[in-house]
């Protein structure tokens, strides 16, 4: 049986291999996926323990924040008493931050979209990662090191005078040496800025205190004792920790967040293969149909339908298999692929040499099996109930539109799947979402061959007056088999769906928050960069401006309210006060007075106190870095977009946050001052102070924004695409398939004067035709998830649904023509076909 | 659609209508031959035959004798070897492919033994296919005229698969009818009918030819069938070997047999 099935499979061969390549691209993006992010994970291991070599303990404060606040400083004094406990041999404060190189064009120094990054030079100790490569280390005052890289890319020279913008303005240093970094030339590509400890804690604003104390133990002294007795000494809300506690810490933070980025990447490779899966399940039920013959001659010598059963799922484990291999080897192609398409979406991507992992290996050749034999069960069924005597009878497409059993589990399984994504959205979590997305695709898949036939006759029907007799018989042929038409319409469904969701979802966000923007900005003039985060002392600059009457910081922070991580902004109330001379952000109706916050104090919007049960008054368990603080609520205000759902003032983030850099700032002209001069004069102090910095009007500011949401808009589409050209293989394949079945009907029509571009039309009018049901599929259920999305998003200020009906009117436009497309070369072949032997086809 | 083959297909005499006596159809010295060295099979040897307008002509042989190779070559779904076809006054041996299809679509019409429907159509848009496809409005009356004749009535509007084998045999002639070809060419017409169907059948194409002054040549090898036609013309091993007019079954089964021998 087996060597039938080897045969069966080497006589079909392109027809599976054409198959085989829908798993092949899933399987390829699945595996680039994991190889680009093991990639990047283990280059960043590698520099995590790089840096840490040598640290055997770290003092800091406690914090129960994650790593996104930066933890409440150590005070200078601590060192001493360190040094002093009983196996240190060294003790070294340790000091980072934001620093921007500008150089002398005026342009901000940066690699791609790594970090800029300043630190103390901790000299050529055992703790220190950084290296002297060339010049000297940075000893006295006004002078630094920068690191390999940066000088390198950059054109720096020793002796050249720099700008470094840090969280304490714009100061200029000498360049004196060159460091490397542990063992390498920088730090996952962040720009790395070294001044001798006094400029260090001067520029980084740390005078007399450091981020925290890293100490070598002494000989024969291990990391655990020593942090016990560190432990002993430390005083209260300080502690230890281990310096491999350091790296696992640094590590797992890293790995979450790459794991964020994995499963965005690996969803889109999920999407492939569930394509993929529907063309697999097409492509076997009509090789399954057209072999009946040959099944109906093997159960008529005596295979069993076990035996019948077994060869198709064979022949599927051996496409499957085969499918995988190439696809886990293309997946390295595909990773480095991923590098630059994320890079030229912004996203820059640290890598060293591919890893390719055993996980990885294991899991591609297992999906893509698993995949393709699953899909293979519901035809190896079919395949296995071909009766013996069905060797004597003609074959023909089924005509059947569903039985009645596949039209219920089809509507159950949609219903269930619309219950789960509309649960998921609300509470039940983005894995019940996805379960949810994935049956209701499967269920319309199932109801698809209901409707398709009075669809295909519905798209179709402009094609009989358009088309003449070839759009007429493509119109035909599509609702003959209607199955046929459903299955490979629903593979383009997915996809289609996916587009359109993101599309409403972005056009709302984009609506959203410009209308936030419009709604709540009073200051003319907003201020901001691509990171969202900028040295407050801008904002002191702009106000010392005589052109501008009052300049604004606003800074998104954490805090803890009852336990729970919340984000919120900090900003001087004047800012807030409609009735001050310098009004810059307005939060709708208010209850409370915005002054009050001034003496501390909480502002919470409306519909979060609601949800909460808190009113005007009342009293909140918050946290700060620096420890609990409970505050009062003294605002609650209506509009959240400008600044989230919890708001303090600026001088009790001041009093309680180690950092405060700017999110992004506003700018109220100087009572009498000209709008303009007073943009002209903050421009002058961005371009020559702030590069990267831009002074915004709220139109331009929402544009920006908008910019941004296309842009990751972009990247999902294309993205998206895989799953799309997946589909559309499958259209190719299905029409290939088609053909092959019709030949003596294509002679036919030849032979009574159809000519070859009628021909090659009539096929390309039912590609259209199936693409369009499919693109008009996917269309409903993407309108569907996006408005749910949407609806479930207006906690997070996503206040409009929009659904862009010109955008969706050109998908499916670019659909259909892309269906033309990928009927371009069965057509041909068509075509090609010798009229003489094509009736003369048994 | 105005390309110089179209210009003399249209200029030509007009289709259908040639009175006895002058050729719808004709070959000389028609060679048609397969594979190379000593492989090479002679499927024609030399056919000069002229097929007269306005007549029933049926070709007849044994199986291997080169009947169905030239009445391919004639309807242009074959290329010769060597030899000339001519349809009408046109010669059509060098024409490229997309002469060959609007010269099957304007002048020759076909039915083949079986399979001569789309499955997809009804048995009417069958009929008004090849004018459908040449862009053409079917000229009303004289498809009242083709339909009466098929008496097919209200099953018109029926798909292939809801008729009999006689009755789409007989909707495959009134489709090569319809566009008024100067030629009918037909493959085995009967082949796959019971003797009653093909009897409906074989009357329908002689009152088509009768009636209605068509010119149809058909391919067979039943005796009786090839009684219906005016003239029979005999090939063996890619020859013309003998004719005859107005013939009867039993001239032709001895005919037949003495050839065969």
């Amino acid at each position: 049986m087996l060597r039938t099935t080897v045969k069966g499979i080497l006589a079909h061969k392109v027809r599976l291999a054409l198959t085989a390549v829908s798993i092949v691209l899933g399987v390829a993006f699945v595996a680039g996926t994991f190889v680009l992010t093991d990639t990047i994970k283990n280059t960043y291991d590698g520099i995590v323990v790089d840096t840490y070599e040598g640290v055997d303990a770290a003092v800091r404060t406690e914090s129960s924040f994650d790593t996104q606040t930066a933890r409440e400083p150590v005070p200078e004094s601590l060192i001493a008493r360190i040094e002093s406990v009983d196996g240190v041999a060294d003790a070294r404060g340790i000091l980072w931050g934001d620093a921007q190189i500008v150089d002398a064009e005026g342009r901000a120094v940066r690699n791609g979209d790594a970090a800029t990054l300043g630190t103390a030079w901790g000299g050529n100790d055992t703790i220190s990662p950084l290296s002297v490569r060339e010049g000297r280390e940075p000893t006295g005052p006004g002078e630094i090191a920068v690191d390999a890289r940066t000088y390198r890319e950059h054109d720096l020279r020793l002796g050249d005078a720099v700008r470094v913008i840090t969280v304490t303005g714009s100061h200029t240093y000498t360049v004196v040496g060159v460091s490397g970094f542990a063992g390498g030339d920088d730090l996952a590509g962040a720009t790395v800025v070294s001044w001798a400890l006094p400029d260090a804690q001067d520029a980084l604003d740390r005078i007399g205190r450091f981020d925290s104390i890293q100490v070598e133990a002494a000989p024969g002294v291990s990391e655990t004792a020593l942090q016990a007795s560190l432990a002993s000494v430390l005083p209260d809300n300080f502690e230890a920790v281990t310096g491999s506690d350091l790296v696992d810490e640094e590590s797992e933070g890293f790995a979450s967040e790459l794991a964020f980025f994995n499963v965005f990447l690996l969803t889109f490779g999920f999407v492939a293969l569930f394509v993929g899966a529907f063309i697999i399940y097409n492509t076997f039920s009509i090789i399954v149909t057209q072999r009946t013959r040959e099944l109906a001659l093997i159960r008529a010598l005596g295979a069993s339908p076990r035996q019948v059963r077994m060869s198709v799922l064979v022949e599927s484990v051996i496409v499957g298999g085969f499918a995988s291999l190439v696809g886990l080897a293309l997946g390295v192609l595909v990773a480095n692929g991923l590098t630059s398409l994320l890079g030229s979406f912004g996203v820059e991507v640290p890598a060293g040499d591919l890893l390719v992992a055993d996980r990885t290996i294991v899991a591609s050749l297992l999906m893509g099996t698993v995949v393709t034999v699953l899909s293979a069960v519901g035809p190896a069924r079919k395949a296995s109930k071909v009766a013996p005597l069905a060797a004597m009878q003609a074959v023909s497409a089924s005509a059947r539109t569903g039985s009645m059993r596949r039209t219920v589990a089809g509507l159950v399984l949609t219903l269930a799947g619309v219950a789960g994504v509309v649960a998921g959205l609300g509470d039940g979590g983005i894995a019940l979402v996805g379960l949810g997305a994935l049956g209701t695709f499967i269920g319309v898949g199932m109801l698809a061959p209901m409707i398709s036939r009075p669809a295909a006759a519905l798209i179709g029907a402009p094609l009989r007056r358009l088309g003449g007799v070839a759009g007429g018989l493509a119109r035909q042929n599509a609702m003959r088999s209607a199955r046929r038409t459903a299955s490979t319409a629903s593979a383009l469904m997915i996809g289609l769906a996916l587009v359109a969701m993101s599309l409403i979802l972005a056009a709302s966000v984009t609506e959203s928050v410009g209308g936030q923007i419009e709604r709540q900005g009073v200051a003319p003039y907003l201020v901001r960069n691509d990171q969202f985060e900028f040295s407050p002392a801008l904002i002191e600059a702009f106000d010392g401006l005589p052109e501008i009457g009052k300049a604004y910081a606003v800074s998104f922070v954490q805090i803890h309210v009852d336990g729970a991580t919340k984000d919120a902004s900090a900003i001087d109330p004047v800012a807030l006060d409609p009735d001050g001379a310098f009004p810059a952000l307005s939060l709708g109706t208010t209850q409370g007075d915005v002054q009050a916050l001034v003496d501390g104090g909480i502002a919470v919007q409306a519909d979060e106190a609601a949800d909460q049960g808190w009113m005007l008054g009342d009293v909140l368990d918050v946290e700060f870095p620096d420890g609990p603080a409970p505050q009062t609520i003294d605002v609650i205000y209506e509009e959240s977009g400008a600044t989230g759902n919890y708001l303090i003032a600026e001088s009790t983030a001041i009093e309680h946050y180690a950092e405060l850099p700017a999110s992004y700032g506003m700018i109220v002209p100087a009572t009498g001052a000209e709008l303009s001069a007073a943009r002209d004069a903050a421009q002058r102090i961005v371009d020559t102070e702030y590069p990267g910095v831009e002074v915004l009007t709220l139109a331009q500011f929402a544009d920006a924004q908008e910019a941004e949401i296309n842009s990751l808009l972009g990247l999902i589409t294309v993205l998206l695409g895989l799953a799309i050209v997946i589909a559309l293989l499958g259209v190719a394949n299905t029409l290939a398939l088609s053909i092959f079945e019709r030949t003596r009907e294509i002679g036919l029509l030849r032979a009574v004067g159809m000519t070859r571009r009628q021909l090659r039309q009539m096929v390309r009018f039912e590609a259209a035709i199936i693409a369009t049901f499919g693109a008009l599929l996917g269309l409903s259920i993407g309108v569907f998830f996006g408005t749910a999305f949407v609806r479930a998003l207006s906690g997070q200020g996503i206040d409009r649904l929009v659904v862009p009906g010109g955008s969706l009117a050109v998908l499916v436009a670019i659909t259909t023509v892309l269906g033309i497309v990928a009927a371009i070369v069965p057509a041909r072949k068509a075509a090609r076909m010798n009229v003489l032997s094509a009736i003369s086809q048994a | 659609m105005s390309t110089a083959a179209t210009a003399r297909l249209t200029t030509s005499p007009t289709p259908g209508r040639a009175g006895h006596g002058s050729i719808a159809a004709q070959t000389i010295n028609a060679r048609k031959t397969y594979g190379t060295g000593d492989a090479v099979v002679n499927a024609l040897d030399g056919v000069t035959v002229e097929l007269e307008a306005g007549r029933f002509t049926a070709i007849m042989g044994p199986s291997g004798s080169g009947k169905s190779t030239l009445m391919h070559c004639l309807a242009g779904l074959d290329t010769l070897t060597d030899g000339h076809v001519y349809v009408g006054d046109v010669e059509i041996t060098r024409m490229r492919e997309k002469q060959l299809t609007l010269l099957r679509r304007e002048r020759v019409g076909f039915v083949f033994q079986s399979y001569n429907l789309v499955p997809t159509l009804t048995a009417l848009e069958n009929i008004t296919l090849p004018l459908s496809l040449a862009g053409r409005k079917p000229d009303r009356q004289w498809l009242d005229t083709v339909v009466s004749t098929v008496g097919l009535g209200n099953r018109l509007r029926h798909k292939p698969s809801e008729l009999s084998g006689g009755q789409q045999q007989r909707v495959a002639v009134a489709r090569t009818l319809v566009s008024r070809p100067a030629i009918i060419f037909a493959d085995e017409p009967t082949g796959n009918l019971d003797s009653r169907s093909s009897t409906e059948i074989l009357s329908f194409m002689r009152r088509a030819v009768r009636e209605l002054g068509q010119t149809i040549v058909m391919v067979t090898h039943d005796p009786v069938a090839a009684s219906y036609a005016d003239r029979v013309v005999f090939l063996a091993d890619g020859r013309v070997v003998d004719e005859m007019t107005e013939p009867s079954p039993e001239a032709i089964l001895d005919r037949m047999a003495r050839l065969s021998r």
